[in-house]
């Protein structure tokens, strides 16, 4: 059984996300202020926060700084403050992820549980595989090309031959980028005959299957007017 | 050091008060040292003559100096005045009243006289109590017979035995030589003496007790012995008063100058001497080695020519002097002078000099030198002070610039520390001139002058650093009488050129100018000219003025019309009426700055509202979502309710959809957002957006056509807003396109003129509902046509994207045909390749 933190001023969102939480087999523990928040991280054993940052007696900043004092379970963000600023504020001081309101509570969920496998599970996998040859990892994200199978933080992700080959080359070659006519000589073997949009097609649909949020991806990037690379933040 | 020195960059007030005394007293001292000097180096001889203490002295002693010489020199000539007088006056060294003058030949005793001449022979007491008395005159009137019985037949004539001239000889001289006289009776003709004649009325008679009358038979004769009379008395009067003067005062116990003079004429010897001892006689003696015992000693003698002395008198020197007496000093003369000086007993000029000279030329080097050092003190500080004036750390910490005071115009403060000077040049002149104790008394003089130069630096001080400080802040010529004078003439003119009417303005200047002109040429010509030349050249310089603020103005106006905001003309630069043009400008200037800062502002208010508004709204909305759908997976059974629900998701997506629009909407129009600009390849962008909206254009059943003219086309834009400008646009192209149709796409580059490109992307499709509204509309914010009102979306995208392009320099447009819609996007492009990577490596 694993324990997640919900802290929110608004009762209704708490009890909303805790429906959903359950569902998915999660304990969930309820503060409503940030002090409550740090009593119960330092009374029970949590494995990951979500934590509303315009909050009462003690915001989800100052909320968030304190637990990063005494512990590193994944803290994720979730606010109606939507500026670049704030999202860069909030990750800077030590949150894990940030989600906006009003929220899909799906992805919610996804990126709780994301975030959870990678706090419980995946923390000492990185070495393991990361010697290997045939494995490519960024991040969450590990292609073994022996086992010919792709995993996001753990679970299973079904790809295409081209996808699969497309993301093989990006992993490959982590953190450059790659133009999509780059992309197509590379993968077809042959000239760019004329500019389109098919490799775009194709991330478009490894993104759907690889990201929680493919709007905002978290591995494979598009370097608009450039190009695509896998990047990851960690 | 130096710059250490330098570095410490500020100065306490105390250390500039202590500084600034110091500097006060360096003044003081040099000034009553230079007065010590000044009174010191100079003293009074007893008849008023000044001498001065020369540099050259420093080293000699005092009799050997230039003064005592100057002195000695002084005192000869009016001993040898005494001798002379004596030779009038005295007999065997005492004055001798009855002692004869024969007056004719006192008159031509430097001049030769005639071997028979005419004389009168007075007791030389009795002509000096006479030109005493004065001399009374009386006009009578003769007949023939009166004048003849008056007057006496015969004439006297008087003949010197002896006449002779050589060897300095002279007619006086010869006239007192003893029985050198013989006086003849001459009968001449008969002259009628008829008529007015002046008689002087006798006081005395002659030595053989005649009148003037019984010496001459006509008139003539009369009135010559008379003039001859009257000269020989005034001067003997004249001569009697120094004599008497100079022989008081050249007595032996009155002075240490001592003389021995001899004049021997026919073997007879006159002796004249200020020292008793020798007057008895001088048997057995050595008169040059009695005068050498002295000390300073002049031995002359002209007849042997033979000079000698221990002093700087030489003998030309001495033969001026005698020169003056010439007619008492023949050749056959011995002098004798010498100055006691080891025994300086007697008061006289050698005494105060000799005072003074000790007093004052052993210090006479220290003096100069301290008065130098002082000076160069003074003027070390002075400087220093200069230097650190206007950065003085005050007692309350602040450092100081300007003071109370540096706000007097600077006039007045050099006109204050004029009149300082002149009061307490004043006061030194009334406490010399009124105050013997100030003005005898070396000391007090000197104390005085310090004192007084004390006060007056304090003045010259508190001047010079106002200057100093005011010069420093660029104060000097803001507070200045000079300034204010200016600007009121300058007023005064520019009123008169602006408040006066046209005719005022235009007309009476020139006329008067024209009248001035010819008035100027007729009534000087050539001159008159000139001035109006310089005159007209001064008023085209001002023409020219006037003219360049026009232009100015005009330049300024453009600018304001063209949308600058920050438009000012600095008034100070413009020419009478025009400054209030400028100033009226200014104003226009203002008042548009303010207006566009108070619209962003709004703007800017406006937009935190909206933000702040859409935070409070996303928390409830969250709720909603959240429920909402958590009552989709409820098992429904009743349809209806199914369908609520539905309604009530899609509304609440909208919802949120329209709000997070609302606030990108009121950021960018408030120019809120901050764009970060690269590179990009504008060919390569929009396939990528392609890519991402591929699915959903199939999802509308839209066909998509893209066609790139060029690939690699650059743009310089913020990747991410542009990204949202495409996606809104194809968003806006997904919702409103006709189903079944094709969109196209198509991105070409234009070639403007002058190298410019601009990369234009373009999408075309059919709109599914009438376009009922104007382009342009289109892009005003919350402006759809009329149907799509309740359909998906905000009524933000396109004025979003519009927006957006805009702020990153590019073009966005929008052209409406019929059921047509076309939006272009168009950035300029500085670097691109011609056709697609294809058909270049195909070559």
């Amino acid at each position: 059984m694993q324990n997640v933190l919900v802290c929110d001023d608004d009762k209704e969102i708490v009890e909303a996300i805790d429906i959903y939480l359950k569902q998915e087999g999660i304990n969930v523990f309820k503060a409503y202020n940030g002090l409550e928040a740090l009593e119960i991280v330092q009374k029970n054993e949590i494995h990951a926060a979500i934590i509303d940052i315009m909050m009462p007696v003690m915001d989800g900043i100052q909320c968030t700084m304190k637990i990063r004092e005494q512990s590193s379970i994944p803290i994720i963000i979730l606010s109606a403050k939507s500026e670049d600023a704030d999202k860069i504020l909030g990750l800077n001081i030590g949150a894990d992820d940030y989600v906006t309101k009003p929220f899909n509570p799906l992805e919610l969920v996804a990126r709780v549980k994301s975030n959870l496998r990678r706090y419980t599970q995946l923390g000492n996998a990185d070495n393991k595989e990361g010697d290997d040859e045939f494995v490519f990892q960024a991040g969450g994200l590990v292609l073994n090309d022996n086992s010919k199978s792709v995993t996001v933080d753990g679970e299973e992700v079904k790809l295409t031959k081209i996808e699969y080959n497309i993301l093989m080359f990006l992993l490959k070659n982590k953190g450059k980028v790659f133009s999509i006519n780059q992309i197509y000589e590379n993968i077809w073997n042959e000239n760019a005959v004329s500019v389109d949009n098919t490799v775009a097609v194709h991330i478009r649909h490894i993104r759907e299957k690889i990201e929680i949020d493919p709007k905002n991806p978290k591995y494979l990037k598009v370097v608009w007017g450039v190009g695509y690379k896998i990047d990851t933040e960690d | 050091m130096v710059e250490k020195f330098l570095k410490h960059k500020t100065m306490s007030w105390i250390s500039r008060y202590i500084l600034r005394i110091f500097l006060h007293i360096c003044i003081a001292i040099v000034f009553a040292l230079i007065l010590y000097i000044y009174k010191g180096s100079s003293f009074m001889g007893s008849d008023g003559h000044v001498y001065n203490l020369q540099n050259e002295d420093s080293e000699l002693s005092y009799s050997d100096s230039g003064l005592f010489n100057e002195i000695l020199k002084d005192n000869l000539r009016k001993v040898v005045e005494l001798s002379a007088y004596q030779t009038l006056f005295e007999t065997d060294g005492a004055y001798d009243g009855n002692k004869s003058i024969d007056v004719t030949a006192f008159i031509n005793r430097n001049s030769a006289l005639q071997s028979d001449y005419i004389t009168a022979v007075y007791p030389v007491s009795n002509l000096i109590k006479w030109s005493q008395n004065g001399f009374e005159y009386e006009d009578v009137n003769f007949t023939a017979s009166e004048s003849k019985n008056y007057l006496s037949s015969t004439t006297v004539y008087t003949h010197l035995k002896k006449n002779n001239v050589e060897g300095g000889m002279n007619a006086f001289l010869n006239s007192q030589l003893d029985n050198n006289t013989v006086r003849t009776n001459v009968k001449e003709a008969d002259k009628d003496g008829a008529g007015f004649h002046t008689v002087l009325v006798p006081r005395y008679k002659t030595v053989y007790n005649e009148n003037i009358e019984d010496i001459v038979s006509d008139w003539d004769e009369y009135n010559e012995l008379c003039g001859n009379i009257t000269e020989t008395a005034s001067t003997m009067a004249a001569c009697y008063e120094r004599y008497m003067e100079y022989a008081d005062k050249y007595s032996f116990y009155k002075t240490n100058l001592r003389y021995y003079i001899t004049r021997t004429i026919n073997a007879r010897t006159e002796v004249f001497t200020n020292v008793d001892s020798l007057k008895n006689g001088t048997n057995g003696l050595n008169l040059k080695d009695v005068f050498k015992s002295y000390g300073r000693y002049i031995y002359y003698c002209p007849y042997d020519i033979e000079y000698s002395t221990n002093t700087q008198i030489d003998e030309d020197t001495l033969r001026q002097i005698l020169g003056n007496f010439q007619y008492t000093y023949p050749d056959q003369m011995k002098f004798y002078f010498a100055v006691d000086v080891n025994k300086t007993a007697n008061v006289d000029d050698f005494k105060i000099g000799k005072d003074a000279f000790n007093r004052y030329m052993p210090y006479y080097r220290q003096l100069h030198i301290i008065i130098v050092f002082f000076a160069i003190v003074y003027l070390m500080v002075l400087i220093h002070l200069a230097i650190y004036e206007g950065r003085i750390e005050y007692h309350d910490g602040t450092v100081g610039g300007i003071e109370r005071i540096d706000m007097i115009p600077i006039e007045l403060v050099i006109l204050f520390t004029a009149a300082v000077f002149g009061i307490l040049f004043g006061l030194f002149q009334f406490s010399v001139n009124n105050y013997p104790s100030v003005s005898s008394n070396t000391l007090n003089m000197a104390a005085l002058a310090g004192v007084l130069a004390f006060a007056g630096d304090n003045a010259f001080a508190y001047a010079l650093y106002s200057i100093i400080r005011r010069a420093k802040a660029r104060y000097l010529y803001k507070t200045s009488l000079l300034k204010y004078s200016v600007e009121v003439v300058r007023k005064i003119f520019d009123k008169m050129t602006l408040k006066q009417n046209l005719f005022v303005r235009t007309v009476v200047p020139y006329i008067l100018s024209a009248i001035i002109h010819l008035y100027l040429i007729l009534r000087w010509s050539i001159v008159g000219i000139v001035i109006v030349i310089v005159a007209d050249v001064a008023i085209a310089i001002y023409i020219i003025n006037l003219n360049k603020d026009k232009f100015l103005i005009i330049d300024a106006l453009q600018r304001i019309g063209k949308g600058e905001i920050d438009v000012k003309i600095d008034i100070s630069k413009l020419h009478g009426a025009n400054t209030y043009m400028g100033e009226e400008l200014n104003k226009i200037s203002s008042s548009v700055e303010e207006a566009v800062n108070r619209s962003m502002r709004d703007e800017k208010l406006k937009a935190d509202l909206i933000t702040n508004v859409s935070h409070d709204i996303k928390t409830p909305l969250t709720s909603i979502i959240n429920y909402v759908d958590l009552l989709k997976r409820e098992n429904i059974d009743d349809p209806k309710v199914s369908e609520y629900i539905r309604i009530l998701d899609n509304k609440s997506q909208r919802l949120r959809q329209l709000t997070d629009d609302l606030v990108e909407a009121s950021k960018i129009s408030s120019g809120n957002i901050t764009l970060n600009f690269s590179e990009l390849n504008y060919a390569e962008f929009v396939n990528q957006v392609l890519g991402e909206f591929y699915e959903k254009f199939d999802s509308f059943d839209l066909v998509p056509i893209l066609k790139c003219d060029k690939y690699d086309v650059y743009i310089h834009a913020d990747a991410r807003q542009l990204y949202r400008v495409i996606e809104n646009l194809l968003n806006n192209v997904c919702k409103y396109a006709l189903p079944n149709t094709r969109v196209y796409m198509d991105l070409i580059v234009v070639d403007l003129d002058n190298d410019t490109h601009k990369a234009i992307f373009s999408v075309k499709n059919i709109s599914k509902n009438e376009l009922n509204i104007k382009a342009d509309e289109l892009t005003e914010r919350f402006i759809r046509g009329d149907i799509s009102r309740s359909t998906e979306g905000s009524g933000l995208g396109l004025s979003i994207a519009k927006s957006l392009t805009t702020a990153m320099g590019g073009e966005f447009e929008i052209i409406l045909d019929g059921d047509l819609f076309k939006a272009n996007v168009a950035f300029e492009t500085g670097k691109f390749s011609n056709g697609n990577p294809a058909s270049e490596k195909t070559d």
